[in-house]
């Protein structure tokens, strides 16, 4: 007991938890990708992998150490620093947006009062990262990856924050512990109800944000073979690949935070007070799941279409709908 | 605008109602279909019927079955008769067309239904089917039949095959020149 008194001391508790948080970014890169694989397969009348362990479960083990043992290749010509930062940069700010979300009561790594502010401050860093891998490759279609990547996530963070600002305003606080707390008491007083084209349009954002399919331009393997990734190999695209996999697992737990009430059970019966991290995990698996579910249904969107959708439908929406929110709020 | 979207959730559904079908996977080593029956699997001989008259040996497109030719007196008629005493059917060569087959006058070398073909090395893949062994490395050459041609196409056969050695089999020299001394 008194160790863990100490360890609550302030240093320690934020180094330890900052550790757990860099464990379980990592861990659920992994184990998207394995459920990825899953539901590409049962969606496409497959199993899917399910050779290691028991139904394949140990599948993300076995890829960990092949990437582990590949080779790590640059091109001859690449701008060393850069090519190798860049999956550093595309890491790091996934991470750190996970220590702001809170997990259950009071289990929240820092409570910072602009974690908005933060998460959206910190997600755009992302895109650096992209620019850097594509840029640092030299090579023509990495760069052309990069590009998409850069015009898409710059476009899409516009409706991305707006849609942000509804919740904001109804909560009155940048913080998000406030916009969980402000959410309880049963599903109906979730913001998806009250704030639903804006929980679309902060959907749609998120996909775009961490480049999935319908938004998977820069990736678009089919014509420009990989994108920003091409020239990487081994563990370099696999950290590429977690970040990419650890920030939809991100975008899914912000849109739960924001929208689908956190850690706040559905029914106020079913609060299972410091364990409503359950809900948190649940929901957050949903939405990762519809993801999922999304990238192997929809085709690819063209780049004006990626362009029109963003800056012809989703801000305008968004703006509107907060000044619906605006004068809602003025007369309620 | 009334189908708006009616596209995607369409493909939505879909993909989500394939997820809780039936797999259509059949899970191979576990499970293996009947093959049909003129399925063309790896290649055996009988070697009891075999009459060793080398027309597989000539057919063969991809050069992989070489047999070794004796007279023997096996039947017990007193006539020394054509024997293949080695036999073998590289299987890393063989691409499966059934050359051999038809070309067979007393049906000895047939298709299995085994198709499971694979080693760590190539030449595991050479299968012997004679009391003998027959090196697999070596380009297997047919006698030719009529005498004046022998020694011009004997060189220009020799010339080639220094040209492909060093490339199939470079240890294999030795063994070449025995084999030539057989035919």
């Amino acid at each position: 007991m008194e160790f863990l008194n100490f360890l609550n001391q302030e240093p320690w508790r934020f180094i330890l938890s900052f550790g757990v948080v860099l464990f379980l970014t990592l861990n659920l890169a992994a184990i998207l990708v394995m459920g990825e694989r899953k539901v590409a397969g049962y969606i496409q009348l497959r199993y899917g992998p399910n050779r290691v362990g028991p139904r394949g479960l140990l599948q993300p083990l076995a890829d960990i150490i092949k990437l582990f043992t590949k080779e790590n290749i640059s091109p001859g010509k690449a701008d060393l620093w850069i090519f190798l930062g860049a999956p550093i940069a595309m890491f790091i700010p996934v991470a750190a947006v996970w220590l702001v979300i809170p997990f259950a009561p009071g289990a929240v790594v820092a409570d910072l009062n602009v974690a908005i502010l933060f998460f959206v401050a910190v997600t755009s860093v992302g895109a650096l990262g992209v620019i850097m891998a594509g840029y640092g490759s030299r090579s023509n279609f990495s760069l052309l990856g990069a590009l998409r990547g850069a015009a898409q996530m710059i476009s899409y963070e516009v409706p991305l924050i707006l849609s942000l600002l509804g919740v904001v305003m109804l909560t009155g606080s940048l913080s998000l512990v406030d916009v969980v707390n402000a959410q309880g008491g049963g599903f109906w007083n979730w913001y998806f109800i009250v704030q639903f084209p804006m929980f679309i349009v902060f959907y749609i954002s998120s996909l775009a944000e961490t480049k999935r399919v319908p938004f998977d331009l820069p990736e678009g393997e089919s014509e420009i073979v990989g994108g920003y990734m091409i020239e990487y190999s081994g563990m370099t695209w696999a950290l590429i690949q977690a970040a990419e996999f650890a920030g939809m697992g991100l975008m899914a737990g912000i849109t739960t935070t924001l929208f689908l009430g956190g850690w706040q059970p559905p029914l106020p019966f079913l609060d299972f007070g410091q364990f409503n991290w359950i809900w948190f995990g649940i929901k957050t698996a949903l939405i990762m799941f519809t993801f999922q579910w999304i990238r192997w249904s929809l085709p690819r969107l063209r780049m004006d279409q990626l362009m029109d959708l963003g800056w012809k439908v989703l801000v305008p929406l968004t703006l509107v709908w907060l000044v619906i929110t605006a004068g809602a709020m003025l007369v309620f | 605008m009334p189908q708006l979207g009616q596209g995607i959730l369409k493909g939505m559904s879909i993909t989500l109602r394939n997820l809780f079908k039936n797999k259509i996977t059949r899970q191979y080593p576990e499970y293996k279909r009947d093959l049909p029956d003129r399925t063309r699997g790896m290649l055996t001989v009988d070697m009891d019927r075999c009459i060793a008259c080398l027309q597989c040996m000539r057919v063969c497109p991809d050069h992989c079955i070489s047999i070794e030719q004796t007279k023997r007196d096996a039947d017990g008629s007193g006539k020394p008769k054509p024997y293949a005493v080695g036999f073998v059917i590289d299987d890393s060569r063989c691409m499966y067309c059934s050359l051999c087959v038809e070309v067979c006058p007393v049906n000895c070398i047939y298709h299995t239904e085994e198709f499971e073909a694979q080693a760590y090395n190539r030449l595991e893949l050479a299968r012997q089917f004679g009391e003998r062994p027959v090196d697999p490395t070596i380009d297997p050459r047919p006698p030719v039949k009529k005498k004046p041609k022998k020694a011009a196409a004997k060189g220009k056969a020799d010339e080639k095959a220094d040209g492909d050695a060093p490339k199939k089999a470079p240890a294999k020299a030795a063994g070449k020149s025995s084999e030539g001394d057989a035919a």
